[in-house]
């Protein structure tokens, strides 16, 4: 086979596509979506920036081929915020001014999410820990770590 | 489609490893196994690999298991994955050393994505699971089509990324042999940074029967082009209590084994991983002791 | 001096964090154009060779391909990749053509393509044949400079386009000598540190209608667009850059990259083309640090102290081009002025030519390699008098008044006694003594301080220019041109504007990115944005709020001089109920039915001439186990003296951002290149710090002003990454007492420091 009809639940909207049996997550996200939150860093996994959810568990789309993850639910960083209402993850970032170039966070921002859905109060260490695979050449990650600290407070 | 990283290929997805075993054979060299993916579409992107096909494990659910216990062999099926390790119970009460090596890798969507099979088959020196394995006696069940065959892990790899695979099989699980009452492994390596590969590594076992080692394995990663045991090292252990001065002699001797050919490269100097080599030992050794009291 | 102000030195949020945490913010990597084509370089395997041929006639007939370009297709014209050349009148030494007769670098690119897709595009660049002539190469200073070795370079002598030249020497460094009491030193190495910003090289180019248009990750916009100009035989009216969100910087956009490849094929095939690196690609192409290899340095100081003389030499390996390699020693050499009262100075730098990457500019520009090596030799002038490190720095800086970085430059504030002290008390520095060192694992402290700068003025060109345009409805847009790498600098720039204008930070819309729209600006490098863009946006302020007074004043009837501003309106002191409100004024002067329009606009130019220098104390705890070697960073304290912080939440960004990038330097970032091949050319390769390994680390802020700063501000830009290489490594030296003299100090290093120590 080379083009699989994929069905995929992106960010609730429901998308029937022919997918070449050779396109990256990253692509037809980026590609074929137009998702523009979707950010390449590296390509090899080394990076994290370009993270999405897939079934509420972050993965790396530069390195997964899209045809293995059909059927499944896909959030993208567009997914998180729930129209002009940003997500409290969202909101610490923006405050703490835990972002700077912007482009890891919105690999940040899902790998985040996922953390406080199982670890609804994590520690710095725990922080830490869960985004260590994503870089950020220009926080210096604390003002993330405060972020994503608060951001667990803020919730219910 | 403006932008596509990877070339063309048949994409198959069997259900069973005997379907799998049968895409393997009738494909040969043109065919890859793909399980978490990470290595492959790596080593795709880069052109260091151009299969025709792609043969993907992800449907074939009696791969993604774990099983075992205390005083039961530990079976990882081919799809169990770095993070299915971590977060096993019975991992991490009764096997924590593999807790403990899969989190040597930093990211955790690459522990999610990545399995230890899949790591295993890559067959690098520099494996931080294939070396602790390698200490604690694990083998490979490979499978071909109509047959099968284990083989020891550390006579897997015959050279850097070359293993003892044939055209057609694959490896359904690896056996990790019951640690039990009695057996102590542990596992030590130095990376540049926390999350990077392994510039030299440690894994050892030691059996204690009666305060008395009657059993130890040792296996230096990233000192030669495979994980090599260093059975001198070893057998000065046997028969001993395992004291700092035994230590001390088996952590010497594992430095100046003949196998630890290192080399240098982008992460260190071949000095620095031999010196190292011992220092690791030691350590190893050392944490098993305090497991042991 | 906080009194008053309702804008600046709050801590407000970004203006542009809402568009980057949503998924919306453009940059170079996620846009698309209609009919855009994928660009693709095709590079040479040879550190040096000649160009024989190149022959692109089977990738042209590939269906799908839209463009090849080579040398045959562009004009011949020799530029650089350093658009700074522009700012200074002799300019610097340029040395590139676009697809040249010679390769001298593995990866020099020889021919382009455009195709429909990447696919397209990857085989085009198979078919494209190429012959060479392999010619010897040379990757090490040493060897370039060997008789009988084959130029890289045809007016390059010996390979040496810098030979030893002395630049900023003052009194008699050689009696100085003499005289002190107390002469140490040695020769230190430094890495080519990338600047690693975590999106990939990319620009985007369109040709219409005999206009070019680029898109592009630049942080000097005007300047870009006219080498761009120079390079495509283009009026500059008829180039347009324009600069989305970059991913990247760190001093990586004051040169070009992709956008000359970009340009030459979209001109070529008439339709948009997008250039996108590989990570490889980018860190094997993209130039790096401005590597100054070698660095000899001596001080001779009294027992007392007093810092007599230092004699420096600075090697340079500029790689195959020149680009920055020779200004950034030259700034290293300026940057050893600003700190200390030495009575005398003797420094020179040279330059070689090698077949390796060239060199570009990153974040503390020079200074931090001085600054590396200075602050590790005065530790080591302070164990060899018995004098407290603390206490030396804190005695024998300079301060106001005293010589700046640069001749005819003067100091005009210094804070570092307070940074000093600051640090100082935070890491307990009293305490260092009580630190473990037995066993295995032993403790250390170490300190180090700089003073830096806010603009290159008075060296450079430093033009500045911002316009303040007033809508109807009282709000305004600010058009300037900065640089915007997610440095905070469009929020600070806003409430400089709103502060003087007493409007609130969310009526300034900043316009920036687009040298059609904005007036010209360097844009941003050598940490100038809040100090000289931010004086030209309060000077334009100021324009704006006179007018606004006058226009008031018409209204009220009431002399301007005895008019108040406040929350958005004016009037009449001591009357409060005489008063216009910004609404009012602004729609009487736009729809004015007197006849008497006229939009409030507001215009100001600005080449400052003082360089207002920051001051920096950083101070490191390390744990040094003396088995493997391996250094950790236990605790990190950076004090700056900001003079101002504008907006605080902006400055810690940059500091805490620096103190990341500078524990890479100090202790694992290396691009490693072996014979011209890069081999660190990915991040599993070339580590830069993750979370988990950078310290409890925190960056503390000095306000004690600057009189020449935008509301007494001074520059944080690069500030935050000069100070952990030194601190570090007299850290290190304070727990096991080896000195490291070579970047990144690995534990491969550590450990053989350790040996010759004992050997000693």
């Amino acid at each position: 086979m080379r083009r699989i009809a994929c069905t995929f639940l992106v960010n609730g909207v429901t998308h029937e596509l022919l997918v070449d049996t050779n396109a990256l997550l990253s692509e037809v996200l980026q590609d074929d979506l137009g998702l523009m939150g979707v950010h390449v860093g590296c390509g090899t996994g080394d990076c994290g920036a370009c993270t999405v959810l897939v079934d509420g568990l972050p993965m790396l789309s530069c390195s997964t081929l899209a045809v293995t993850v059909r059927g499944k639910e896909i959030t993208t960083v567009e997914g998180l915020s729930n129209g002009a209402q940003l997500h409290p993850i969202q909101e610490a970032f923006v405050e703490h001014g835990a972002l700077q170039c912007g482009y890891c966070t919105p690999g940040m921002l899902l790998a985040s999410k996922r953390l406080l859905d199982v670890n609804p109060s994590p520690s710095r260490e725990d922080v830490k820990g869960f985004l260590a695979g994503h870089l950020c050449r220009c926080t210096g990650y604390n003002k993330i770590i405060d972020a994503v600290v608060d951001a667990a407070e803020r919730g219910e | 489609m403006l932008f596509r990283a990877l070339k063309h290929f048949e994409f198959f997805e069997p259900k069973t490893v005997a379907e799998a075993n049968e895409l393997l054979f009738s494909y040969g060299s043109k065919a890859s196994v793909l399980a978490g993916g990470l290595s492959l579409i790596h080593a795709m992107k880069k052109g260091d690999k151009k299969p025709e096909a792609l043969v993907s494990l992800q449907k074939i659910e009696s791969l993604n298991f774990l099983s075992g216990g205390k005083n039961r062999d530990l079976t990882i099926g081919a799809l169990t994955t770095f993070r299915g390790i971590e977060k096993s119970g019975e991992v991490q009460k009764n096997y924590s050393v593999l807790y403990h090596t899969a989190r040597c890798i930093g990211s955790v969507e690459v522990r999610r994505m990545g399995t230890i099979v899949g790591n295993l088959c890559e067959g690098t020196p520099a494996s931080d699971m294939a070396t602790v394995l390698i200490a604690m006696g694990a083998k490979m069940r490979v499978m071909r089509p109509g047959a099968e065959r284990y083989v020891p892990l550390d006579s897997f790899c015959v050279g850097s990324r070359q293993t003892v695979l044939e055209e057609g099989e694959m490896v359904q699980e690896v056996v990790v042999p019951s640690l039990g009452d009695n057996c102590f492994a542990s596992y030590e390596n130095l990376a540049r940074t926390k999350p990077d590969i392994t510039k030299v590594s440690a894994g050892v076992l030691v059996k204690r029967e009666n305060g008395i080692c009657t059993d130890a394995r040792i296996a230096l990663g990233a000192v030669a082009p495979i994980i090599v045991r260093v059975k001198r090292a070893e057998n000065v252990l046997k028969g001993e209590r395992l004291t700092p001065g035994v230590i001390q002699e088996a952590a010497r001797l594992a430095s100046e084994d003949d196998l630890v050919r290192p080399i240098s490269d982008i992460r260190s100097t071949a000095e620095y991983r031999k010196e190292m080599a011992g220092i690791l030992v030691q350590r190893a050794l050392t944490n098993v002791l305090s497991k042991m009291n | 001096m906080d009194e008053g102000l309702t804008v600046v030195g709050k801590r407000l949020v970004a203006v542009d964090a809402f568009a980057k945490v949503t998924g919306r913010a453009e940059y170079c990597t996620n846009l698309r154009l209609p009919q855009m084509l994928v660009g693709k370089v095709l590079r040479s395997p040879h550190a040096h060779a000649r160009v024989v041929k190149v022959d692109g006639s089977k990738a042209e007939v590939l269906p799908g391909v839209r463009a090849i370009v080579t040398h045959k297709d562009v004009p011949r014209k020799v530029y650089t990749y350093n658009v700074m050349t522009y700012q200074l009148p002799e300019g610097e030494i340029q040395d590139m053509y676009l697809f040249d007769h010679k390769v001298r670098y593995i990866g020099d690119p020889v021919a382009a393509v455009a195709a429909v897709n990447e696919e397209v595009a990857n085989e085009a660049l198979r078919l494209i044949e190429v012959e060479y002539e392999a010619l010897p190469a040379v990757f090490t200073v040493e060897e370039a400079v060997k008789s009988g070795v084959e130029k890289i370079h045809d007016f390059a002598e010996g390979n040496t386009p810098v030979p030893a030249t002395p630049v900023f020497c003052y009194g008699d460094a050689e009696k100085g000598m003499k005289e002190a009491d107390a002469v140490v030193g040695g020769t230190f190495s430094t890495s080519k540190q990338i600047q690693a910003g975590l999106e990939p090289a990319c620009a985007i180019a369109d040709f219409q209608n005999g206009r070019l248009t680029v898109w592009s990750q630049t942080q000097l916009p005007h300047m870009a667009r006219k080498m761009l100009a120079h390079l495509f035989d283009l009026p500059e009216s008829k180039v347009r850059v324009i600069q989305p969100f970059a991913g990247t910087g760190f001093g990586a956009g004051t040169d070009l990259c992709c956008e000359p490849y970009c340009c030459a094929l979209a001109i070529k095939a008439g339709a948009p083309v997008k250039v996108l690196y590989s990570r490889s690609e980018d860190f094997s192409n993209r130039i790096t640090r401005e590597h100054i290899c070698k660095i000899d340095m001596h001080v001779g100081v009294m027992l007392d102290g007093t810092p007599l003389a230092l004699k420096a030499k600075y090697t340079g390996d500029a790689g195959a081009y020149m680009c920055k390699t020779a200004s950034g020693c030259g700034v290293a050499l300026a940057s050893n002025i600003t700190e200390y009262e030495f009575e005398s100075m003797h420094q020179e730098i040279e330059a070689m030519y090698t077949n390796h990457l060239a060199c570009g500019a990153m974040r503390g520009f020079g200074g931090m390699q001085s600054t590396f090596v200075r602050e590790v030799v005065v530790d080591e002038a302070c164990e060899k008098i018995g004098m407290d490190p603390v206490e030396f720095r804190m005695k024998y800086h300079r301060g106001v008044g005293g010589l700046g970085w640069f001749p005819g430059t003067e100091i005009s504030s210094c804070g570092l006694d307070e940074c000093l002290r600051v640090g100082a008390e935070k890491i307990k520095w009293q305490e260092r003594k009580a630190l473990p060192k037995d066993g295995v694992r032993k403790r250390g402290m170490g300190v180090a301080c700089m003073g830096w700068l806010s603009g290159a003025q008075p060296m450079l060109l430093e033009h500045t220019n911002a316009i303040l345009k007033f809508n109807e409805d009282g709000g305004c847009s600010l058009f300037v041109s900065p640089g915007n790498m997610g440095q905070g600098i469009l929020g600070t720039l806003a409430q400089i504007a709103a502060e003087v204008l007493g409007i609130d930070y969310t009526d300034v819309n900043v316009i920036y990115g687009d040298t059609d729209l904005t007036a010209f600006d360097i844009g941003t490098h050598a940490s100038r944005g809040v100090y000289c863009i931010g004086r030209a946006v309060q000077k334009a302020a100021q324009q704006a709020r006179a007018q606004i007074l006058d226009r008031a004043s018409a209204i009220l009837g009431a002399p301007v001089e005895q008019l108040v501003i406040k929350d958005k309106q004016v009037h009449v002191k001591n009357e409060p109920e005489r008063t216009a409100t910004f609404l009012q004024i602004s729609q009487t002067c736009i729809y004015n039915y007197e006849k008497d329009c006229k939009q409030i606009v507001a215009h100001a130019t600005l080449e400052p001439t003082e360089f207002a220098p920051p001051w920096q104390a950083g101070f490191a705890e390390v744990e040094v186990d003396t088995e493997t070697g391996v250094v950790d960073v236990i605790k990190w304290i950076t004090v700056h003296d900001i003079g101002k912080a504008i907006n605080p939440i902006q400055v810690e960004g940059q500091l805490e951002g620096g103190t990341a990038q500078g524990i890479g330097f100090a202790l694992f970032e290396d691009t490693v290149i072996t014979h011209g091949k890069v081999l660190s050319d990915g991040f599993d390769k070339y580590r830069v710090p993750s979370t988990l390994d950078m310290p409890d680390h925190e960056a503390l802020l000095v306000e004690l002003g600057d009189p020449t700063g935008p509301f007494g501000a001074k520059s944080v830009g690069e500030s935050g990454l000069f100070l952990q290489a030194p601190a570090i490594a007299n850290a290190i030296y304070d727990a096991v007492g080896a000195r490291i003299r070579d970047l990144p100090m690995t534990p491969e290093r550590v450990l053989r420091a350790l040996k010759e120590k004992v050997a000693v």
